[in-house]
C-alpha cells in the first residue's frame, strides 16, 4: 500500500519533469527562433539597404553624367553660335551613343523652344520635327528664367512615351544672353529597366521609382507609371491588393517620408509576408531628383522560422517520446517490482512452509527418538529383571536345597517371561519392517475361543483371583479366513489383560457375526481404562499395568489390521454395578460363510 | 557386632524372594515388601540399617519413595536397585533435600556375590 503510493508519486514526478522539460525546450525553441528570425530579417533589411544603396549611387552617377554631358555642350561656339549644322549634331549624336542606355535622346531647342536638333535623326524625321515648339515645357521655360540647370518631373512627350528631362540653358558667356536649352529625354520604362537588370537576379526584390512628387516613374506592372502615388487610381489599386488595411497607412506613411528626400526603410506586411522596403534619393548635382524603392520579402526569414517551428515540434515530440518512454520504464519497473514483491513472499511463505513442516519433522524425530529410548529402558527393564531372578535362583537353588522345587518353578517362569518378551520384540520389529507374515486358513471361531478359555480358567484358577470367565455356547459355527496362531495370540491378549485390571467379577467373552464380519468381545469388570492412556492405547509401551511390556496391543492391531479387521475399546458405562473395558475386533469370514451370509 | 536389619522394596516377587534369601543367608534381618504404600505404612524410624529401594515400580517411584523415607528418617542410609539404564543424574534435582549419592545405584542383573559385596560397602560407608 505504501510502496503502491510512492510508485504513483514518482511516476507523477517523473511526468512532471518531462513536462516541465518541455515546456523549457519549447520555450527555448521559440527565443532561438525568434532570434534567428530576427537575424535572417536584419540580413534581409540591410541587403535590400544596401541594393537601394548601390542602385541610387549607380543611377545617380549616370544622371551625373548626363547633366555633365548635357552642360559640357552648352560652352561650344556651334551651340552658342546657333549653328545647326552637321559638325553641331555630331556633338549630340555622340553623347546620345554615350548614354544610350538611359537616354532616348539629346535634343537642342533654340531661344524661342524650337526645335533645333534631336540626337540621330534621320533626314526625314530632321524634316518633320524641326523647328516644333516646345517653349511651352518646363524643360524650357524655367532654366529660361532660372538659367539654371533643371531636372524635371515625368512628363508624357508628344510621342505619348513618360520621360524624365533633364535641361540646361545655353547662356552667352560674355553677355549672359539666353540662347535656348540643351535636354536630355530618359524614358521612365528604360530608366526602370536599366536599374531592375542591376538588381542582383538570386535577391528576390522589386524596384519601384517616384519623382520628387511623387509621380510613378517606374512600377511593375507598368499601368500605374504617371500616376501619383497618392491618386486615386493607385490607392485604389493598394486596397484591392494590399492587406491589411494598416499596412496601407504604414507604406504611405513610408511613402509621405521618402519624399522629402530622407534615406530609410520599413517592414510592411504584404498579404501575410512580411516585406523590407527601402528607399533612397538620387540626387544629380546636389539636387533631389528621383526616390528608388527596393522591396524584398522576408522569405528567407519565413524559410528559417519553418525551419525551426520543425524543429521545435521534432524536440517536443522527442521530449514526449522520452518522457513516454520514461513513464513506461518506471511503470514496468514497478510492476517488475510488484511482480519480485509477490515472488519473494511466496518463496518466503513456502520456505516458512518448509520450515515448519522441517520443524514438525524434528519434532517428530525427536518424540521417535524419546519413544526409541524408553523402549530401550523398558526392554532392558523387562529384560534384565527376569534375567536377574533367573541368576540369583540357580544359585541358591545349590543352598538351599529343599526350596528346589520352588525355585526351578521360578526360573522357568522368568524364562517364560523372558521368552514371551523376546517373541514380542521379534513380532514388533516384523511389524515396524512390514514383514509380518500370515498363514491363513478356514478355521473355526468358536472352538478356538472355548480352547483359549479352557486354558486361561485354569490359570485363574492358580492365580487364586476371583474372576469368572464366561462364554456363551453358540448355535451357529463362525468360520474365519485367518492365521490360527496369530489370532490366538490377539484373544490371549486381551485376556490377558483383561485378567491383568480385574481383581474380581466377571470377564464375557462373546463373538458374533455383523454385517459380513465376526466380531469377538472381551468385557471385564476391571479398572477400566486410564484416560491418560486411552488416546495412545495402541502405541508401543503404553502399559499402565504392574508387569508386561507395553507392545501386547500394538501387536494385536497390527494383527487384526493384517487380516483387514479393525480393533476398539471402550470403558463399560455399567456392568454388574462395576466399570471395566470392553475390547472388541473384527475379522472377516471365511468366503463360504460369506456366501450363506447372502 | 549386632545383627543388621535392611529393608528390601521391590515390586518383583521373584527379586524380593532372592535378595531376602541372599542377605538372610548372610545373617542379616530382612523386611521386604512388593507395595511400596504398605512399606511406607509400617516402616519404623530409627530401626533399619539400610533401605533397598527398586528405582522402578508401577505403584510408585522409587525417588518418591526415596523422598518419603527420608522425610520419615532422615539419616536412614538407602541404595537403589535398578534394572532400567537410570541414572543417578536423572534424579539429581533441587527437589532433593538430600539427593542419593552416585555410589548408592546397584544395577542389575547382578551376582549374588557381588549383591552382598557391594552391600557391605555400603553398610561400611560413615553415612
Amino acid at each position: 500500500m505504501r510502496s503502491s503510493r510512492t510508485n504513483i508519486v514518482l511516476l507523477v514526478v517523473i511526468a512532471g519533469i518531462a513536462l516541465m522539460l518541455s515546456i523549457f525546450s519549447y520555450q527555448y525553441s521559440v527565443f532561438t527562433s525568434n532570434k534567428i528570425v530576427d537575424i535572417a530579417s536584419q540580413e534581409v533589411r540591410s541587403n535590400v539597404r544596401i541594393e537601394v544603396h548601390d542602385l541610387t549611387q549607380i543611377l545617380g552617377k549616370q544622371l551625373q553624367t548626363v547633366s555633365t554631358l548635357l552642360q559640357t555642350l552648352t560652352p561650344s561656339p556651334l551651340i552658342q553660335n546657333n549653328q545647326s549644322q552637321k559638325l553641331a549634331f555630331v556633338l549630340f549624336n555622340s553623347r546620345q551613343n554615350s548614354t544610350s542606355e538611359l537616354t532616348n535622346f539629346y535634343m537642342w531647342l533654340d531661344n524661342n523652344g524650337k526645335i533645333v536638333w534631336i540626337s540621330n535623326m534621320n533626314e526625314s524625321t530632321y524634316q518633320k520635327y524641326r523647328g516644333t515648339d516646345l517653349s511651352y515645357r518646363p524643360y524650357f521655360t524655367i532654366p529660361k528664367v532660372t538659367h539654371e540647370a533643371y531636372y524635371s518631373s515625368l512628363i508624357t512627350s508628344n510621342d505619348k512615351i513618360p520621360r524624365l528631362y533633364i535641361s540646361y540653358p545655353i547662356i552667352n558667356g560674355t553677355t549672359g544672353i539666353f540662347k535656348g536649352v540643351v535636354v536630355a529625354g530618359i524614358n521612365a520604362y528604360t530608366l526602370g529597366t536599366t536599374l531592375k537588370n542591376q538588381l542582383f537576379p538570386q535577391f528576390n526584390s522589386t524596384i519601384g521609382l517616384l519623382d520628387r512628387n511623387g509621380i510613378i516613374l517606374y512600377t511593375n506592372p507598368p499601368q500605374y507609371v504617371g500616376e501619383n502615388v497618392f491618386g486615386n487610381k493607385f490607392q485604389s489599386a493598394l486596397s484591392s491588393l494590399l492587406r491589411p488595411y494598416e499596412s496601407i497607412t504604414l507604406l504611405n506613411n513610408l511613402i509621405k517620408t521618402s519624399l522629402q528626400g530622407s534615406t530609410g526603410s520599413g517592414d510592411i506586411l504584404v498579404n501575410g509576408k512580411m516585406s523590407t522596403i527601402a528607399y533612397e534619393p538620387v540626387l544629380v548635382k546636389g539636387q533631389y531628383f528621383l526616390t528608388l524603392y527596393i522591396s524584398a520579402q522576408q522569405n528567407l526569414a519565413s524559410d528559417v522560422s519553418a525551419l525551426i517551428d520543425q524543429q521545435r515540434y521534432f524536440t517536443i515530440l522527442i521530449i514526449a517520446i522520452i518522457g513516454a518512454v520514461a513513464v513506461v520504464i518506471a511503470f514496468l519497473v514497478f510492476s517488475w517490482n510488484k511482480r519480485l514483491e509477490t515472488v519473494v513472499s511466496t518463496r518466503t511463505a513456502e520456505l516458512k512452509t518448509a520450515n515448519d513442516s522441517l520443524a514438525g519433522a524434528n519434532e517428530r524425530l525427536k518424540i521417535h527418538d524419546k519413544m526409541q529410548q524408553e523402549f530401550i529402558n523398558i526392554a532392558s527393564h523387562e529384560m534384565k529383571t527376569p534375567t536377574q531372578a533367573i541368576l540369583g535362583y540357580s544359585k541358591l537353588i545349590q543352598r538351599h536345597p529343599e526350596k528346589r522345587e520352588g525355585m526351578i518353578d521360578a526360573i522357568a517362569r522368568n524364562a517364560a517371561r523372558l521368552q514371551r518378551l523376546t517373541n514380542d520384540i521379534l513380532d514388533v520389529t516384523r511389524i515396524e519392517t512390514q514383514s509380518l507374515k500370515l498363514n491363513k486358513e478356514r478355521i473355526n471361531l468358536n472352538e478356538i475361543i472355548s480352547d483359549i478359555i479352557e486354558d486361561y480358567r485354569n490359570e485363574i484358577e492358580k492365580s487364586n483371583k476371583d474372576i469368572k470367565l464366561l462364554n456363551e455356547p453358540q448355535d451357529q459355527i463362525i468360520e474365519v479366513e485367518a492365521d490360527k496362531n496369530r489370532l490366538t495370540q490377539v484373544i490371549s491378549n486381551l485376556l490377558n489383560n483383561a485378567i491383568k485390571f480385574t481383581k474380581e467379577g466377571t470377564i464375557r467373552v462373546t463373538e458374533e457375526v455383523k454385517d459380513s464380519k465376526a466380531l469377538v468381545s472381551i468385557k471385564d469388570t476391571g479398572q477400566g481404562i486410564d484416560p491418560e492412556i486411552f488416546p495412545r492405547l495402541y502405541s508401543k509401551f503404553a502399559a499402565k499395568s504392574e508387569t508386561g511390556t507395553g507392545l501386547g496391543l500394538f501387536i494385536s492391531r497390527s494383527i487384526v489390521e493384517a487380516h483387514g479387521g479393525k480393533i476398539w475399546a471402550e470403558n463399560n458405562i455399567d456392568y454388574d454395578g462395576k466399570k471395566g473395558a470392553t475390547f472388541t475386533f473384527s475379522i472377516p469370514l471365511s468366503k463360504l460363510e460369506q456366501d450363506k451370509q447372502r | 557386632m549386632s545383627t543388621k536389619t535392611i529393608l528390601v522394596i521391590n515390586d518383583e516377587k521373584d527379586i524380593n524372594t532372592t535378595v531376602r534369601q541372599v542377605l538372610e543367608d548372610k545373617g542379616f534381618k530382612v523386611d521386604s515388601y512388593e507395595d511400596p504404600y504398605l512399606a511406607l505404612e509400617n516402616f519404623k524410624p530409627q530401626y533399619y540399617d539400610l533401605v533397598m529401594i527398586d528405582s522402578k515400580m508401577p505403584q510408585m517411584n522409587g525417588f518418591t519413595f526415596y523422598k518419603e523415607v527420608k522425610t520419615i528418617d532422615p539419616n536412614v542410609k538407602t541404595c537403589f536397585l535398578t534394572a532400567a539404564g537410570v541414572q543417578p543424574s536423572h534424579y539429581s534435582d533441587d527437589t532433593f533435600s538430600s539427593p542419593p549419592p552416585a555410589n548408592r545405584f546397584i544395577q542389575i542383573p547382578i551376582e549374588n556375590e557381588s549383591l552382598l559385596k557391594r552391600i557391605e560397602e555400603i553398610m561400611s560407608e560413615v553415612k
